[in-house]
C-alpha cells in the first residue's frame, strides 16, 4: 500500500494563530508501514494527505482497563464528543507507538489518542488517553479526555480525569478551564458559568455523601481551574456497600456519570452556539494564554509520572504528540 | 514675649500633643462590640497589627458617622463600616475594617471584616480577612492573599508571593483540623478572585460556645496572624524589590482592582444590606466605599 504523508514544517511563533506543525516520526513510520488497511485523506492547512493507521479510524479511543460503568461513561462522553464535533475533528493520526505504549516490565500500559481540529474548525485538538499501571500499592487507572480549543472562538477547554486506584477509591476532574482572567471579565463568567447553570452539577456531586473536595498538590494547576470546577475524591467505603465493586459502580452510575454528562453536554455547546469570534488583538493573548495552560498545566501533569512508569523514551514520545496536536 | 503669649504657644502645644496622642491611639481604630471571648480579640488584635505596621501609610477615617454605625430600623441589626484611605493612594488605596451584627429569630448572626486594598504602584496581593460566626456554634473563614495578576500567564508571580510561602502549609493546618470543611462561596466571583493558597472553611456544629473558642484561639487567630505576617512580608520586602508597574500592565492591574471592589465587596453589600438595613444606610455605605474614605 502506498504510504504517502504531508509533512508539513512551519515556524511556529508562539503567537502566531493558524500554522500548526505536524510530522510523522520516522520510527512511528517504520511501524504504520507495517500495518495494513485504513487510510484516512485529511487536510491540514489545505494540504491533503494520506496516511496509514493502526485501528479504524472511526473508533477514536477505548477504555479497556477501567471498571465497567467507569469504561462506558468515558466511552460515552468520548462518542458524544465525537458525535457533535463532527467534521470539525480530523481522523485520529497519532502515531502507532503513542496509541499503544507499554513499559519495560511490560505490567503497565498506556494508549493517548489525539485528534487535531480540522481546517476552519474551533478545535485545536482532542485528546483521549489512558493508563494502566501496576504499582506496589495496587492498580492505577487514569483516564482522560482533554479538548483544548483555538483562538477562533472564547469558549472555554474541556478537561476530564477518572483517576481509578483499586476499588474503592475514585479522583475526578471535570473542569471547563477559563480562556480568560475571570476577575478582570466577569462578563465572561457570567456568560459560560453562571448563565449556563454549570455549579449545578457541581453542588450536586458535592452533596454526596461518598465526596470530598481534592486539592491539587500543584499550586498552578488549582489557578487554571474555573470556580465551578469539580475536584472530588469518592471513597465507595464511606457508605453501606462499603467496599464492594458494586458500590463504586453504583456511584458512578447514579451520581458521577449525570454530572460528568451535564457538564460536557455544557462544554459542547459553549463551542457549537455560546463560543464567540475573537478579534485578532484578543487572539494573540489566547494563544499565549493556552500556551501556558498546556505547557505548565497539562503537559507536567501528563509528564509527572510517565517517567516513572513508562521511561523517558515512551514520555518524550507522548509529550511530542501532544505538543503537535496529533 | 508676654506671658499671655507664653501660655498661648503652650496651649498650642497642648493640642498639638493631645491631638497627637489620639491619632496614635488609633490603634484601636475600630471595635467589634459584638463578637465575644478569642473572637472578639482576635479580630482586634489584627486590626491592631494593621495599624502597627501601616499606620503611618494611612489617614485617618474621614467616613461619615453614619456609616461608622448605624442600625436597622426594626432595631435588631447594627453595623459598622470605618475606611482609611491610603496617605499615598498609589501605594495603599484603602484599609476598611467592618462588621455586621444581627439577631434573626432565636439565633444572631455576627460578620467582621478586615481588608487592606492596595494601590497600582505595586502588585503586592490585597489582604482579606473575614469572620462569619452564627450562634457561637458555627464559624465561617475567609483568609487569603489576594492575586493582582492573572496567575495562569504569571508564574513567577505565583511563585514570588505564594510557592516561596507558607501559605500552603498555613492553609493545610487549618484544612487537618478537626471540624474543619472547606467553605464554597455563593458567588461565583469571590471564588475566582481568591489565591490558590485561600483559607476557606467552615466550622459546624460545634458542640460548645468553649469549642468554638479554643479553636479560635489555638488554631484560627495564630494563623491570621501567620498570612497577615505573610502578607506585610510581601508588602515591605518582596513588593519593594520588584520593578514599579507602568503603562499597559499598570492599567491592567487598576481595571482589576476596579472589578475587585465593585464584583468581589460592593457587588454582596448591594445585595444583603439593604435586606437588613434598608437602601438609604445600604447606598451610604456603598458610597463612603466607593470614596476609599
Amino acid at each position: 500500500m502506498a504510504l504517502t504523508f504531508a509533512s508539513l514544517l512551519q515556524t511556529t511563533s508562539p503567537f502566531s494563530t493558524n500554522s500548526i506543525k505536524i510530522s510523522v516520526l520516522g520510527t512511528s513510520l517504520k511501524a504504520a508501514k507495517k500495518l495494513t488497511k485504513h487510510t484516512a485523506q485529511f487536510k491540514c492547512n489545505g494540504v491533503a494527505g494520506e496516511l496509514s493507521m493502526s485501528e479504524p479510524a472511526d473508533k477514536w479511543v477505548q477504555f479497556p482497563h477501567l471498571c465497567d460503568s467507569g469504561r462506558r461513561l468515558m466511552e460515552e462522553v468520548a462518542s458524544m464528543i465525537e458525535t457533535q464535533l463532527d467534521s470539525q475533528l480530523n481522523p485520529c493520526c497519532t502515531p502507532a507507538d503513542v496509541r499503544s505504549f507499554k513499559n519495560a516490565d511490560v505490567d503497565s500500559e498506556g494508549s493517548v489518542n489525539i485528534k487535531s481540529g480540522a481546517q476552519g474548525s474551533k478545535i485545536d485538538f482532542v485528546l483521549g488517553s489512558w493508563l494502566h499501571c501496576k504499582t506496589p500499592f495496587g492498580v492505577l487507572n487514569i483516564a482522560t479526555i482533554i479538548g483544548m480549543v483555538n483562538p477562533q472562538t472564547d469558549a472555554p477547554h474541556l478537561l476530564f480525569e477518572f483517576i481509578q486506584s483499586g476499588q474503592s477509591s475514585l479522583v475526578l476532574v471535570l473542569d471547563l478551564l477559563p480562556r480568560k482572567d475571570l476577575v478582570l471579565d466577569p462578563d465572561y463568567l457570567k456568560w459560560f458559568y453562571e448563565d449556563t447553570k454549570l455549579d449545578a452539577p457541581r453542588e450536586a456531586l458535592y452533596k454526596a455523601q461518598q465526596a470530598q473536595p481534592y486539592v491539587s498538590s500543584s499550586l498552578y494547576v488549582r489557578s487554571i481551574v474555573s470556580p465551578t470546577a469539580i475536584l472530588v475524591k469518592i471513597n465507595s467505603e464511606l457508605q453501606s456497600t462499603a467496599g464492594t465493586a458494586d458500590g463504586m459502580e453504583k456511584i458512578i452510575n447514579d451520581v458521577v456519570e449525570p454530572a460528568a454528562k451535564e457538564v460536557v453536554r455544557i462544554w459542547l455547546d459553549a463551542i457549537l452556539t455560546r463560543g464567540r469570534p475573537v478579534d485578532d488583538f484578543e487572539k494573540d493573548l489566547l494563544l499565549k494564554r493556552d500556551n501556558m495552560i498546556k505547557t505548565k498545566g497539562v503537559e507536567v501533569d501528563l509528564s509527572s509520572n510517565m517517567p516513572r512508569l513508562f521511561g523517558q523514551d515512551v514520555t518524550d514520545r507522548v509529550v511530542a504528540a501532544f505538543r503537535k496536536g496529533i | 514675649m508676654s506671658s499671655k503669649d507664653k501660655v498661648g504657644i503652650l496651649r498650642n502645644w497642648d493640642i498639638g500633643f493631645v491631638r497627637g496622642m489620639e491619632i496614635s491611639e488609633r490603634e484601636d481604630w475600630i471595635h467589634f462590640p459584638y463578637l465575644t471571648g478569642p473572637c472578639r480579640s482576635m479580630m482586634e488584635d489584627i486590626a491592631k497589627c494593621i495599624h502597627k505596621h501601616l499606620g503611618p501609610l494611612l489617614c485617618q477615617t474621614k467616613s461619615p458617622p453614619d456609616v461608622t454605625h448605624f442600625t436597622s430600623p426594626r432595631g435588631n441589626a447594627e453595623g459598622s463600616f470605618i475606611l482609611r484611605s491610603g496617605a499615598n493612594l498609589s501605594q495603599v488605596k484603602f484599609v476598611l475594617g467592618s462588621w455586621i451584627h444581627c439577631r434573626l429569630g432565636v439565633g444572631t448572626l455576627n460578620a467582621a471584616t478586615l481588608i487592606v486594598m492596595l494601590g497600582p504602584d505595586n502588585d503586592v496581593p490585597h489582604f482579606m480577612f473575614e469572620v462569619i460566626e452564627n450562634d457561637s456554634s458555627n464559624l465561617i473563614l475567609l483568609l487569603d492573599l489576594l492575586p493582582r495578576k492573572d496567575l495562569v500567564c504569571s508564574p513567577e508571580y505565583l511563585k514570588a508571593f505564594y510557592e516561596d510561602s507558607e501559605l500552603e502549609r498555613y492553609r493545610q493546618s487549618v484544612e487537618k483540623a478537626y471540624h474543619s470543611q472547606s467553605y464554597v462561596p455563593s458567588s461565583l466571583y469571590v471564588r475566582s478572585a481568591v489565591s490558590p493558597t485561600a483559607l476557606l472553611f467552615k466550622f459546624r456544629d460545634l458542640l460548645a460556645p468553649n469549642d468554638l473558642n479554643l479553636l479560635v484561639k489555638e488554631l484560627i487567630h495564630p494563623t491570621a496572624k501567620n498570612v497577615f505576617g505573610t502578607w506585610f512580608h510581601a508588602f515591605s520586602h518582596i513588593g519593594t524589590t520588584r520593578p514599579k508597574a507602568e503603562g499597559e500592565e499598570k492599567s491592567v492591574i487598576l481595571e482589576r482592582d476596579e472589578q475587585i471592589r465593585r464584583m468581589g465587596i460592593e457587588k454582596d453589600l448591594s445585595s444583603n444590606l439593604p435586606k437588613l438595613f434598608g437602601q438609604e444606610i445600604a447606598d451610604r455605605v456603598i458610597a463612603a466605599i466607593r470614596k476609599g474614605e
